[in-house]
């Protein structure tokens, strides 16, 4: 059975200021690009996805169930990169990945995947006070895809990371939608373009647009004219 | 995941810096203040009659002990009795017996000891062979150590909290930190989303503070005791012994030796926190709410052991003097066996059972114990929720290094 999350009615108020307004949005496996310019929510709705934030109104379901109902159940399916993550600089990389193993209940033997699948052998041994940005934030998604989670999601997943490492990480993560719902929340419309299933498009805490990957091909200028719609 | 953690709560030479400038404050506070009431008025009386004991010596050990309490007791044909009823209902609830009521103090400890000592050393001549020759040679054989020492180290080994709560405070201040750094990096976001939450990475933190509170407790006990050994005129087979043999030895409550006693402490000591973490855990399941089941469990815990608190510390040697208090020690006697009864935490008393027997006949305890994991989660939820508040950013900088 492929898994399903559904967000209904999902709003976020910060006080007098509303942040997410009316979410209405259904995943399968699949990978799903969420975009949308700086401020428009896409963290905030992120967050509340995975539980770490509460949400105003609305429910959450992972497959038919609402997700507080069985949050453990829920979380141990869950891998998620927030953003601007850092680490525990006395750790190597190596030791960092054993500790969210345990954390996540997962074979150790997982840790040797996913150092390799984020090019991260050569440096497995080292402080994490000495690796560069774009290691650090391999590193990152290298927890989150420990176990391979049947939700995988990634905020901002590509900063810092160069252009062999991008296309790297995208054509595992094309692997991973195969039997996983992997949403990758990003501004830039490149991340996307060629590998999501879907692009939701997010402004001022408003769904504007989804589309299908059979529309993709003019994702920027779709994006630059849901932009200007709102304007 | 102790391991982890461990290396999480030490993640930069701050933290080194704390954990050894505690470690040195402790070790000084020992220094300065074990055995001090020794080195004063009773260390010169202990010196006076250390030593074989003789008739000489138990008899003004006996006047000095009638002159001490005389207030209390009065001497008739059936022997020591209680001079008035509110004094025999302390006493109840002290312990039943005459001669434990007399232990509570040191010089009444040091009679008993003799009289023990002496009585067991007698009936050890038949028992003897039973004992087995090297068990005798050990420790009963060489008249040099039949002496007069009991410095009853139970209390200052076990009783004496402060270097504990020092190290605990050391180890929250850590914990505070290391639970900054982790809201600072984002890390906490991801914790969060492992299968037990935040809920795991808390409760870890807290298993490793108390288990280091129990290390420092170990690492304590072991210090006043080389203190005690090279402080007073004292056999090292009067210290040593004890340990591992209680026959005889007023170091040893209801015939437990000390290493067995620090063993059911520390057992003790897990029981309550386990009962107390799955308190706080299950309150969370209901409640939602993190911070407020824990601060309601706390509130819980306190309210059930405040009574005690009052009793042990304001009544436990308060028997001569009724009139301080705002009740009676009688009708507090009388509050407090009704209260033993409705207490919903009084299973939480299993605690004292497992540390000396004489407990679970009288239903009294020692109260301290219940401080430390109850001072560990105050601090730490107080330190956590203030350091993670920006108006506390100089006490943060301060303490912990960070901004």
């Amino acid at each position: 059975m492929n898994d399903k999350l559904t967000l209904k009615n999902i709003s976020k108020n910060y006080k007098d200021k509303e942040v997410l307004h009316s979410i209405n949005l259904e995943f399968e496996h699949g990978l799903y690009g969420l975009l949308g310019p700086n401020g428009a929510g896409k963290t905030t709705l992120l967050n509340i996805m995975v539980g770490i934030l509460e949400k105003s109104c609305g429910t959450i379901e992972w497959n038919g169930n609402d997700i507080f109902h069985n949050p453990e159940e829920y979380r141990s399916g869950i891998g998620f990169l927030p953003q601007h993550l850092d680490f525990y600089h006395n750790f190597t990389g190596e030791q960092f990945l054993e500790y969210m193993s345990k954390l996540k209940e997962v074979d150790s033997t997982e840790v040797n995947r996913v150092l390799n699948v984020m090019n991260l052998e050569s440096v497995r041994f080292k402080k994490i006070s000495s690796y560069s940005g774009g290691m650090k934030q391999r590193l990152g998604i290298a927890q989150a895809i420990l176990g391979s989670p049947k939700l995988l999601v990634l905020d901002e997943p590509t900063v810092g990371l160069d252009l062999e490492e991008r296309a790297h990480f995208k054509k595992y993560l094309k692997e991973l939608s195969n039997e996983s719902i992997v949403i990758l929340s990003t501004h830039i419309v490149s991340d996307v373009e060629e590998v999501s299933d879907y692009v939701i498009f997010l402004k001022n805490g408003q769904i504007q647009k989804q589309i299908a990957n059979d529309q993709l091909s003019h994702l920027e200028e779709l994006y630059l004219s849901v932009q200007e719609e709102e304007c | 995941m102790y391991y982890y953690e461990f290396k999480k709560i030490m993640h930069n030479k701050t933290s080194y810096f704390i954990l050894m400038l505690g470690f040195a404050l402790i070790f000084i506070w020992s220094l300065i203040f074990v055995g001090r009431n020794y080195d004063t008025s009773l260390n010169g009386f202990y010196r006076d009659i250390n030593g074989t004991l003789t008739e000489e010596k138990q008899e003004t050990l006996e006047d000095e002990y009638k002159k001490a309490y005389s207030e209390v007791f009065t001497e008739t044909d059936e022997g020591m009795v209680f001079q008035n009823e509110s004094m025999e209902l302390s006493g109840k609830y002290c312990d039943n017996r005459f001669e434990d009521f007399c232990a509570l103090t040191e010089m009444d400890a040091l009679i008993n000891l003799i009289k023990k000592r002496e009585s067991y050393l007698k009936s050890n001549q038949i028992k003897k062979a039973e004992i087995g020759e090297e068990a005798y040679h050990k420790y009963f054989d060489d008249e040099e150590e039949h002496v007069i020492c009991n410095r009853n180290l139970i209390p200052i080994l076990i009783d004496n909290q402060f270097p504990i709560l020092i190290g605990i405070s050391i180890m929250i201040i850590l914990c505070a930190g290391c639970l900054i750094l982790e809201e600072k990096n984002h890390t906490s976001l991801i914790l969060a989303t492992t299968k037990y939450g935040y809920r795991n990475n808390i409760a870890c933190k807290m298993r490793i503070v108390f288990l280091l509170s129990i290390m420092i407790q170990i690492i304590l006990n072991f210090e006043y005791y080389l203190i005690c050994m090279i402080r007073f005129p004292i056999s090292k087979w009067e210290l040593i012994a004890p340990l591992f043999y209680a026959k005889g030895f007023e170091l040893c409550p209801g015939n437990y030796t000390v290493v067995k006693y620090i063993i059911f402490e520390l057992l003790a000591g897990i029981i309550t926190t386990f009962f107390f973490s799955m308190f706080t855990i299950a309150l969370s399941c209901l409640l939602k709410r993190k911070n407020l089941s824990i601060v309601i469990s706390e509130i819980c815990f306190a309210i059930s052991i405040a009574i005690n608190i009052i009793y042990d510390y304001l009544y436990h040697g308060a028997y001569t003097t009724d009139s301080e208090y705002i009740i009676s020690t009688y009708a507090f006697g009388k509050f407090y066996e009704i209260w033993r009864l409705i207490n919903p935490f009084a299973f939480v008393q299993l605690k004292y059972y497992f540390e000396q027997p004489r407990f679970l006949i009288t239903n009294t305890f020692v109260i301290d114990k219940y401080l430390i994991p109850l001072l560990i989660v105050c601090l730490f939820i107080i330190l956590f929720d203030l350091f993670t508040k920006k108006k506390y950013q100089f006490a943060r900088r301060v303490l912990t290094g960070y901004e």
